[in-house]
């Protein structure tokens, strides 16, 4: 028997194939086409991404869509010009020298105390300004960048910068690459040589002396890279933020060389949330990032990835007391570097370290 | 007559081939707006982006950057000169070897009398393609850190295990887990078109085995080592997380020069010049290679 394809025969099967496809897929996703609100917000991988799922399911008012970063915080800003003003996201999880970026590319919404009103817990320092003084992000976290090592399998303490350069330290430092941490390191050797952000030739030298002991075993270009070589045991010296060391520290014994010596010093700013300025869903995203700066829920973030909450009222957890610091000890071990002006020089500075440090390196 | 017939048969043939060309070319047009769209635009896009000025701070160039060769000019220095003889070099290295591995799998594969076991062979070296390339990275770093073998040699060797050579042999090691199973399917194709009659009667006349294989089976399988050749080639230069994470920062190839600038400084400029640069100039290494091997054949 001959089966003939007839027009009525094409639209039938289309009409049942379109039915069996269709049917199971808008059932899996009817709440989100009936939900209130939906909107997709970036965060960095575990422990942030799960750490921020659990507070958005606490929340239940607003559904969220959840990416993660791919690389550093950086790397989002490709993604975000590439689709401007078609930018996918809503929310945005990031650190201080992109917000600066951000708000100077005009991609972060101006938030008010009306918008975030537990905006009023957080210290007004820590919160992003542009140039009319229109605040532009939401802290969730203090945080800091020091040095560290693990006291059983470095050869040595670290106690000053000069340890760094032992002979005792051969291939034993994990250094971050220039684009990590925005090149802080190169920033704390440059303060330990008299000069600082805006004078960077002396860290650049003091680098260059480094990489010419030996002592550095890895350039580290992504954190996991870090968390790995130090917890094989491949390095036992590292330069890192917080959330890095916190990671590392949960597999070994980590010592923090903070508050030690005044020429290394700790670096401190802020992680947080940027409502993009293109989102159409503003009310949906202010109000969960409200939710997640309240007391309770800054709290239980910061527990989870190690950090200090920037709500004043939250209670920090412990083992953060290298990263606490008086007036006094602000002054003498503590730096908040001028990230405005190192996003405009990052790039230089990524380029004099290709030229004049790798080549050193091999 | 006959040149009359010859004529009406050429003009015939002529008109027949256009009609034949025309139909192509309206088969092929589909594909040709998807490459130029996919391929063609895209590359233009990064062409004119590399001659535009960059402002530190900014993401990318502005849309009315003026333009620029600086981004060219930098690269001339002895550091990025250094970068692109790395890239180059060690491609080349990890590449030889590749195919030194794996002419003798692919050889060992395509003499096989059961037609099931070659199979079973062909399978496995498919699967090991689909292996996560991550996951086989860290093996190689994990095998070759300080909690594997690499201590033990060191020491047996008398080495430093941070040294830099120690650095690129590794790289070379991470390249070749991804490059031997590749060199060895491509290979074993050409290698079943050689005749082994060729070798048996070299034998019979009294020629070693070794050399019956290096005169007739190499020769004759040239082609395919060359078609091996260029594909392990690009697939090392252009390799991005295995000096990444086995070169420890201190071994970089232009993949990663090109990832940081697009990836995290938005240098968009800087990346498409090295972009270019590096098009340029595998696609030249790549025809002056096929033009000498080539040459040689036709020489022969």
């Amino acid at each position: 028997m001959i089966t003939r394809f007839t027009r009525r025969g094409f639209l039938h099967g289309a009409a049942v194939g379109g039915l069996a496809v269709g049917l199971p897929t808008f059932w899996a996703t009817r709440h989100q086409a009936f939900a209130q609100d939906t909107i997709t917000a970036v965060d960095w991988g575990a422990p942030y991404l799960d750490a921020s799922k659990e507070m958005a399911a606490r929340f239940g008012k607003v559904d969220v869509n959840w990416a993660a970063h791919e690389g550093g915080g950086a790397a989002i800003l490709a993604k975000i010009k590439a689709s401007w003003p078609n930018t996918p996201y809503d929310l945005v999880d990031n650190w201080s020298p992109v917000f600066v970026t951000m708000t100077r590319e005009g991609w972060a919404e101006t938030i008010t105390k009306s918008d975030v009103p537990n905006l009023a817990d957080v210290p007004e320092a820590l919160i992003t300004k542009d140039e009319k003084g229109n605040w532009k992000n939401i802290p969730r976290s203090t945080t800091g960048a020091c040095f560290a090592y693990n006291a059983k399998k470095s050869p040595i303490p670290i106690k000053s910068l000069q340890d760094l350069y032992s002979p005792k330290l051969k291939g034993q430092i994990c250094w971050p690459g220039p684009l990590m941490n925005t090149s802080l390191q190169i920033v704390a050797l440059a303060l330990a040589n008299g000069g600082n952000e805006r004078n960077i030739d002396p860290g650049f030298k003091a680098l260059k002396d480094l990489a010419k002991t030996g002592n550095i075993g890895r350039v580290y270009s992504v954190h996991t890279e870090s968390v790995a070589s130090l917890t094989s045991g491949e390095t036992s010296v590292t330069f890192g933020d917080q959330a890095t060391l916190s990671a590392v520290q949960q597999a070994l014994p980590l010592t923090y060389v903070s508050k030690m010596d005044p020429n290394l010093k700790t670096f401190l700013f802020t992680e947080g949330w940027v409502v993009m300025s293109n989102s159409k869903k503003k009310k949906a995203a202010f109000d969960l990032a409200n939710f997640s700066i309240s007391v309770a829920e800054c709290e239980k973030f910061n527990k989870i990835i190690g950090l200090n909450p920037a709500n004043r009222k939250s209670k920090p957890p412990e083992g953060l007391a290298h990263l606490s610091m008086t007036d006094a000890e602000m002054k003498k071990f503590g730096y908040i570097a001028d990230f405005d002006y190192i996003s405009k020089q990052i790039d230089g500075w990524n380029k004099r370290f290709e030229s004049e440090i790798v080549p050193l390196l091999k | 007559m006959k040149k009359g017939r010859a004529e009406f048969l050429t003009k015939s043939t002529v008109r027949c081939l256009m009609q034949v060309k025309r139909q192509s070319l309206f088969l092929l047009l589909p594909a040709l707006i998807l490459f130029g769209f996919l391929l063609v635009l895209p590359l233009a896009n990064i062409l004119q982006e590399s001659f535009r000025q960059f402002v530190p701070g900014r993401v990318g160039s502005a849309l009315d950057a003026p333009f620029t060769t600086h981004n060219y000019e930098e690269l001339v220095s002895h550091a990025y000169i250094g970068f692109f003889l790395d890239t180059f070099r060690i491609g080349l290295v990890a590449t030889l070897v590749a195919l030194t591995i794996g002419y003798p799998i692919a050889y060992h594969v395509a003499r096989m009398r059961s037609g099931r076991r070659r199979k079973l062979w062909v399978a496995f070296l498919v699967a090991m393609m689909f292996l996560s390339a991550l996951a086989r990275v860290y093996a190689v770093a994990l095998a070759f850190g300080p909690v594997g073998f690499l201590p033990l040699i060191a020491r047996l060797l008398d080495i430093n295990p941070n040294s830099s050579n120690v650095t690129e042999v590794l790289v070379v090691l991470g390249l070749l887990h991804y490059l031997v199973p590749i060199a060895a399917l491509t290979l074993i194709g050409t290698i079943q078109n050689v005749n082994p009659r060729l070798t048996d009667a070299a034998e019979s006349l009294g020629a070693a085995r070794i050399l019956a294989h290096l005169t007739i089976t190499i020769p004759l399988s040239a082609r395919g080592i060359l078609s091996a050749f260029l594909i392990c080639y690009t697939l090392c230069i252009s390799a991005f997380v295995i000096p990444m994470v086995l070169g420890k920062g201190r071994i970089l190839f232009v993949s990663n020069l090109i990832y940081s600038r697009f990836g995290e400084v938005a240098n968009y400029p800087s990346g498409a010049a090295i972009s270019v640069v590096m098009l340029v100039l595998s696609m030249v290494i790549i025809y002056v290679v096929t033009r000498a091997a080539t040459a040689r054949w036709d020489r022969v």
